[in-house]
């Protein structure tokens, strides 16, 4: 059996079998290389470049874990934080995404986001939960950069087509913030990007970016001033009083406006105009008044509530502005020139030409038919307003000229707080404590007489024979007034107002002969029925 | 009869009443003191003015009945105001000197009456001006006794002593020149 066994096995044919041609031993090396390639191509090829910004204080910042976005997307990571040199900054290394280098520039920004609470807005409130991220802006520049300075507030967005950058100087106090809008008539054609103070010059310099589409509105024409949303002032024309919308109250800003005739001497930079920004919408008016038609009142004695911005009136009509008020040359005017005080005043040739306007009434001073008064404007505030006048009669004043700008003549004339002032001048002239004293004592007078009155008629109500009396007295008394009538039509020469005299007296004797019964029934009644029982007292020498 | 009775008793109660009213009515009498003046002094009044004290200015004549009492006399009057007679007096004196003529009298009257026992009280005080300038101020006390009893007496001696004083202002002024 095991023959038959062993030549089974023999006659049995030996199966060739192809060998593998991939071995399951070498999966793991070839993982093991993928992987690695991929580390490779990962941490070599697929990386994007490297950047420092530089911050003040690494506050909210982790390494690994805080984020650079760029418009909410994930363009970096902050890789390594750490101190410069000398210690006074901090360095974060962020890892940006690969293809991200276009976003790199000279212009680009970067800045920390979190919580911030501004005029109008409260932004970075997701960061509460998320952590604080940098945000980045990409510049305009085509130059590749890799070390930048954290912004401390987030830049004004200008990355919205190509506007117009401008530059504002004003010598008032900051009242204009970064990120304020820049307003024409009502919309918000930019914004301010920087404020500086400039501390050599005394003056603090804006620039502000605006939009694209508005930028054609800035010309050499162009007034800025600061604005607040809210606008009061009470001066010589009255109170003036005008209010916003809410966000602009809120917000402010720079508001500009054009105006005809007015032509900018603001110097242009190398990056263009430098404006003037005034204090506000009056100031900057009052300084292209200055473009139109000028002209001098001198006025008498004193200002009389004339001041900058009172109106200038012709027929009633409002023609111009008083510009200045007093326009000396220097301060020491004020104490070395005559009574007159120069005012400098601007007629309004808006919608007319200059020359026209200026030799309009130059021409009339020439001919001596142009001069002016003061009159008032509002009884309010007091203010009074100049009225020209074209009259041959009253203005032959000869023609001159103040610091080379014509003079009209002024007429003397009362205005209403003058006369005012008159009327409260004598009013304090008079001795209200005398005369105080004398209504006083004459009150208390009068005041005991009507007790005794009271007391009389108190007491003589009841009596018949009174009543009668008071019949009488006012038979008595219509007697008088006929009298009286009578006496108006005859003169104090007359018999009739002889007679009227003589009768009068009598009837005031009766009066006085009736007092003391009047008295004594006031006292007591009861005489009238029983009689008086006191007579007189008896005289008697020696007693 | 009851009713009667009743009619009867009620107007002799009303006739009882009125019975004490029904009196003799009383005549008052007038007193001057310048009924013998010359009528030229009435132009001579105007520069002197007479104040009288309450009660004086009543009308009528006053009687002191005690230290602290004045009793304004009923029935007896005077025949014109008082200020006017003692200014007509006043102005009847003053005549007879030769006085500035622009001097004004400002004269204040604060006693002028008698008394039960025959006393006369008369005091004032005089103010002198030249052109509203005060250029004389003094008082002045008269008292004596009436020589009869009764109110014509009392008025004799009220003007006897009245007369007196002027006099003596007069005497006072002329002393001032």
């Amino acid at each position: 059996m095991p023959e038959n066994k062993e030549n089974t096995l023999g006659n049995t044919q030996a199966v060739v079998k192809k060998p593998r041609k991939f071995s399951l031993v070498w999966v793991i090396p070839c993982l093991a290389c993928v992987i690695t390639a991929l580390l490779i191509w990962n941490n070599t090829i697929n990386v994007g470049p490297e950047i420092k910004i530089i911050m003040s204080d690494a506050e909210g910042m982790e390494a690994g874990k805080t984020l650079v976005k760029f418009r909410s997307v994930v363009v970096g990571t902050v890789k390594d934080i750490s101190l410069s040199d000398d210690f006074s900054k901090t360095v974060l290394t962020v890892e940006m995404k690969p293809n991200t280098s276009a976003l790199l520039n000279k212009k680009s920004q970067f800045w920390v986001v979190k919580p911030r609470i501004e005029n109008t807005t409260v932004t970075g409130l997701d960061t509460i939960l998320s952590g604080a991220y940098i945000q980045m802006s990409k510049g305009n520049d085509q130059t590749f950069e890799n070390s930048f300075v954290c912004l401390d507030t987030p830049p004004v967005n200008t990355e919205v087509g190509v506007g117009k950058q401008i530059y504002l100087e004003s010598k008032e106090s900051k009242k204009v913030q970064v990120g304020d809008p820049v307003i024409y008539k009502g919309f918000k054609v930019g914004s301010i990007t920087y404020a500086m103070l400039d501390v050599k010059n005394d003056l603090i310099r804006y620039s502000a970016y605006i939009e694209e589409k508005y930028k054609n509105l800035i010309g050499k024409n162009t007034v800025f001033w600061s604005y607040s949303g809210v606008d009061f002032s009470l001066g010589a024309s009255g109170i003036d009083l005008s209010f916003d919308n809410l966000n602009n109250i809120l917000q402010g800003g720079v508001v500009f406006d054009n105006f005809s005739n007015y032509e900018s001497k603001s110097e242009e930079n190398s990056q263009g105009l430098i404006y003037q920004l005034f204090k506000n919408e009056k100031q900057a008016r009052l300084q292209t008044l200055m473009y139109m038609p000028n002209f001098v009142v001198m006025v008498n004695d004193n200002l009389r509530n004339i001041a900058e911005s009172s109106k200038v009136t012709y027929k009633g009509i409002e023609v111009g502005e008083v510009v200045s008020a007093p326009w000396y040359a220097n301060d020491f005017d004020l104490y070395n020139k005559s009574d007159t005080i120069p005012v400098l005043i601007a007629i309004n040739s808006k919608g007319m030409d200059y020359d026209f306007v200026n030799d309009f009434y130059v021409k009339a001073l020439k001919e001596k038919r142009l001069c002016a008064t003061v009159e008032s404007s509002s009884l309010i505030s007091g203010g009074n307003e100049i009225a020209l006048l074209f009259d041959d009669g009253m203005c032959s004043f000869k023609y001159a000229l103040y610091r080379n700008k014509p003079v009209i003549p002024i007429i003397s004339g009362l205005s209403i707080s003058d006369q005012i002032d008159s009327i409260l001048a004598n009013i304090n002239s008079i001795d209200f404590g005398q005369l105080s004293f004398e209504m006083s004592s004459t009150l208390r007078s009068l005041s005991k007489l009507a007790n005794n009155l009271n007391k009389i008629s108190a007491s003589l109500n009841d009596q018949k024979v009174v009543k009668n009396l008071g019949n009488v007295l006012s038979n008595l008394n219509n007697t008088l007034k006929t009298l009286n009538q009578t006496t108006n039509d005859y003169g104090s020469k007359s018999k009739v107002y002889k007679n009227l005299d003589k009768s009068l007296e009598q009837l005031n004797s009766i009066m006085k002969d009736l007092r003391p019964a009047v008295e004594k029934i006031g006292r007591n009644p009861n005489v009238l029925i029983f009689g008086e029982k006191n007579s007189d007292p008896e005289i008697k020498v020696g007693k | 009869m009851k009713s009667l009775a009743l009619v009867i008793l009620a107007t002799s109660l009303l006739t009882g009443c009125f019975s004490n009213s029904v009196r003799q009515q009383e005549e008052f009498d007038s007193y001057t003191l310048i009924d013998d003046l010359d009528p030229k002094v009435l132009a001579a009044k105007e520069h002197i003015d007479v104040n009288l004290k309450s009660p004086l200015n009543k009308g009528s004549i006053v009687i002191k009945t005690s230290d602290v009492a004045l009793r304004v006399t009923n029935s007896h009057k005077w025949a014109q105001s008082l200020d006017e007679q003692l200014q007509l007096l006043s102005a009847s004196v003053l005549s007879k000197y030769a006085l500035n003529p622009r001097i004004s009298y400002e004269i204040n009257v604060l006693q002028f009456y008698g008394s039960t026992n025959g006393k006369v009280n008369i005091s004032l005080s005089c103010k002198a001006l030249n052109a509203n300038k005060t250029i004389f101020v003094n008082s002045y006390v008269y008292e004596g006794f009436q020589s009869d009893d009764g109110y014509e007496a009392l008025v004799l001696k009220l003007k006897e002593g009245y007369i007196s004083i002027m006099e003596n202002i007069a005497y006072d002024v002329l002393a001032i020149r």
